[in-house]
């Protein structure tokens, strides 16, 4: 096995059991992952194998009954909510299928917020969100609301707010879920991108096989476990 | 914005982020925002308001009976007593340890012929000299203060020697006759005196309105009423600490065959009617302030539920739960603040306005002028009730900005 630092994520025999009164439902079952740092990996499987919960532990939003989780590292099992988000908000950025932009904001607000969270000072806050709109090619549209802008258009802001703190590992649930096929091509295009430039980790939860076939590798869960895996790209 | 945890532990607040993400908020659901702002609006307007008010009657009853002297005490007859005071009163009282002055006086509702027509008003028969003891400060305008021996002459109030313009356009002058109709124990008198002095303004304290009074020495005030005996007898104390002390000698000497009344003693008594009528006032003004809060509670519970999704980004993008709180905290303080600000405005425009409207009907008496009322508005006042508007707002937003700090991530970004 290779030494631990050469892996971004690394999840070891973890356990997800949601309990509804007395009754058990297993998301993941004693599931075993690595991704390698500058890795990109799509994660695909039936509704109800676990891939979103997979991804929630993996961005410490939520933690597993039992098993390790280990980011770029750090052994994150013992943290506490305050250590958890600051490495939610240094180390790791979301992209969602409904994109989740705050209505109210504009573009610019929208992509800033990690950086104001970080209590970055508001000039280099904007330029660097400026920069990470530039990325996505929305520089233009940095005075735009949300509902100014076409679905795609959202989602590349909302990939500008997942890169914007320029974190370690970049998580996408179904980023295409709701695009277009032409759309869902520009999104995979962007990040495959920013894995490539930037070296940014990045794991895709998807259903889209055109999308899988992008990324370096792909794994297939099933009942909270890796049923199969597929490396594309060494 | 929330806060960076730094590698210390310790949060350095970006306090300008926070207002400016909360007031974005509050201008998202706008209708909701300002109905929940007024609600606290009212409330701290209305405690402005009537605590303003309240202070205001205080200070005009307090100065109105001080104008009487605190030092004061007046023995009355009391009401089916047939006690007469004479000259052997007004010595058993000049001998109580303590009493300075004792003034007997006549007091009697009378009509003064002035120009052609009749202006009404009262007769006080008392020393001339001892006339500053019950209007301390009093000044002529015109002339001399009568002679105290005199069964002639007379000093008018101003407004005796100046009617209202509504009532006659004619004044008195020095030296000249004024008739004065007067009812007495032999009927109704008619009888002339000799105008020797005219008394400046001075206003109305509670028992007697000095500027529509006609002030005569004891001899012509005798010859006026045909009346031996002293309606009351007004007694000067050394010091106001006396006042209690002398009130309970003069109660020894007359039982109940007289009424004693002090201005201390009754302001005592009126002031902690006031007090408790103003906090009255100010606990249903407080009551309209914390209903305000449940207002706030509300809203912000249905905002934390409509923003669960939002919620959810928050702590996606590396909020805390503290942070998370602390930004629905300061949402739901920062409606407290705009709505304290909005209603100390408000309530400082209301108090002066009702004040000019309740002075209107505040007076002691029909034969009195309306007193017009200030509110007392105190940069205490005004302070207290922001602050208390912005902890109205705090502890309404306690609830749900906990509710929102609880939300697990995880569900609320599943939120549709």
């Amino acid at each position: 096995m290779e030494p631990d630092n050469a892996f971004a994520i690394v999840l070891e025999d973890v356990w997800k059991i949601y309990r509804i009164g007395k009754t058990e439902y297993p998301a993941l079952r004693g599931l075993t992952l690595m991704v390698r740092r500058g890795e990109m990996l799509s994660v695909m499987g039936p509704s109800g194998s676990g891939k979103s919960t997979l991804l929630h532990i993996a961005g410490t939003l939520d933690r597993p009954t039992r098993g390790r989780v280990i980011l770029e590292g750090i052994d994150i099992s013992g943290l506490d909510d305050s250590r958890l988000s600051e490495i939610r908000n240094r180390k790791i950025g979301f992209v969602f299928q409904a994109y989740n932009l705050i209505n109210r904001l504009s573009a610019l607000e929208n992509v800033s917020l990690p950086l104001a969270v970080r209590g970055v000072p508001l000039p280099e806050r904007r330029a660097a969100a400026l920069e990470a709109l530039r990325l996505v090619g929305l520089k233009d549209a940095a005075r735009k609301r949300p509902l100014e802008l076409s679905g795609g258009e959202q989602q590349r802001v909302a990939i500008a707010r997942g890169l914007v703190g320029r974190p370690r590992i970049l998580l996408a649930d179904e980023p295409t879920g709701n695009l277009d096929s032409k759309n869902a091509m520009i999104i995979i295009d962007i990040l495959r991108n920013i894995n490539k430039t930037l070296g940014t980790t990045l794991v895709i939860v998807t259903h889209n096989p055109e999308v899988a076939e992008r990324s370096d590798r792909i794994v297939r869960l099933r009942d909270g476990r890796v049923e199969s895996e597929v490396t594309l790209h060494a | 914005m929330g806060s960076t945890p730094t590698p210390g532990g310790v949060n350095v607040v970006n306090l300008i982020d926070t207002l400016r993400y909360a007031l974005s908020a509050l201008r998202e659901r706008r209708g909701r925002s300002i109905l929940t702002i007024l609600g606290i609006a009212v409330g701290s307007g209305l405690i402005i308001s009537l605590v303003s008010l309240g202070e205001g009657i205080n200070t005009v009853v307090t100065d109105r009976l001080m104008m009487l002297g605190a030092n004061n005490i007046i023995v009355l007859p009391a009401q089916g007593s047939n006690i007469q005071f004479s000259d052997a009163d007004v010595q058993k009282i000049t001998r109580i340890p303590g009493v300075t002055v004792v003034a007997p006086f006549y007091l009697a509702v009378a009509e003064f012929q002035v120009g052609g027509t009749r202006v009404s008003g009262r007769v006080l028969g008392i020393d001339p000299m001892q006339l500053q003891i019950i209007f301390p400060g009093i000044k002529i305008l015109e002339g001399d203060s009568p002679t105290p021996t005199s069964s002639t002459q007379i000093g008018v109030g101003y407004k005796v020697a100046f009617p209202p313009a509504a009532v006659t356009t004619s004044r008195l002058y020095v030296g000249q006759p004024l008739t004065i109709m007067a009812s007495t124990a032999e009927g109704l008198k008619t009888t002339s005196f000799t105008v020797t002095g005219i008394y400046d303004k001075f206003g109305a304290s509670v028992f007697f309105d000095a500027d529509t009074a006609v002030v005569m020495p004891l001899p012509a005030a005798r010859r006026l009423l045909g009346e031996m005996r002293y309606q009351a007898i007004l007694v000067n104390t050394e010091r106001v600490d006396l006042v209690e002390y002398i009130i309970s000698e003069l109660e020894g000497l007359y039982g109940r065959n007289v009424t004693v009344i002090s201005p201390s003693t009754i302001l005592s008594t009126v002031r902690s009617i006031i007090a408790s009528f103003t906090i009255f006032l100010g606990i249903i003004a407080s009551v309209s302030l914390f209903v305000a809060g449940l207002g706030i509670m509300n809203t912000m519970i249905m905002s934390v539920m409509e923003r669960t999704r939002e919620i959810g980004v928050l702590r996606s993008i590396g909020m805390t739960r503290r942070d998370v709180l602390f930004t629905f905290l300061f949402e739901a303080m920062l409606t407290g603040l705009i709505g304290g600000l909005i209603g100390v405005g408000v309530g400082v425009g209301l108090s002066l306005g009702f004040g000019n409207y309740a002075g209107n009907f505040f007076r002691f008496g029909p034969q009195f002028e309306p007193i017009p009322i200030r509110s007392v508005i105190t940069p205490e006042l005004l302070m207290g009730t922001l602050l208390f508007a912005v902890l109205v707002g705090s502890v309404s937003g306690l609830y749900p900005a906990r509710r929102a700090a609880l939300i697990d991530p995880v569900k609320a970004l599943k939120t549709e």
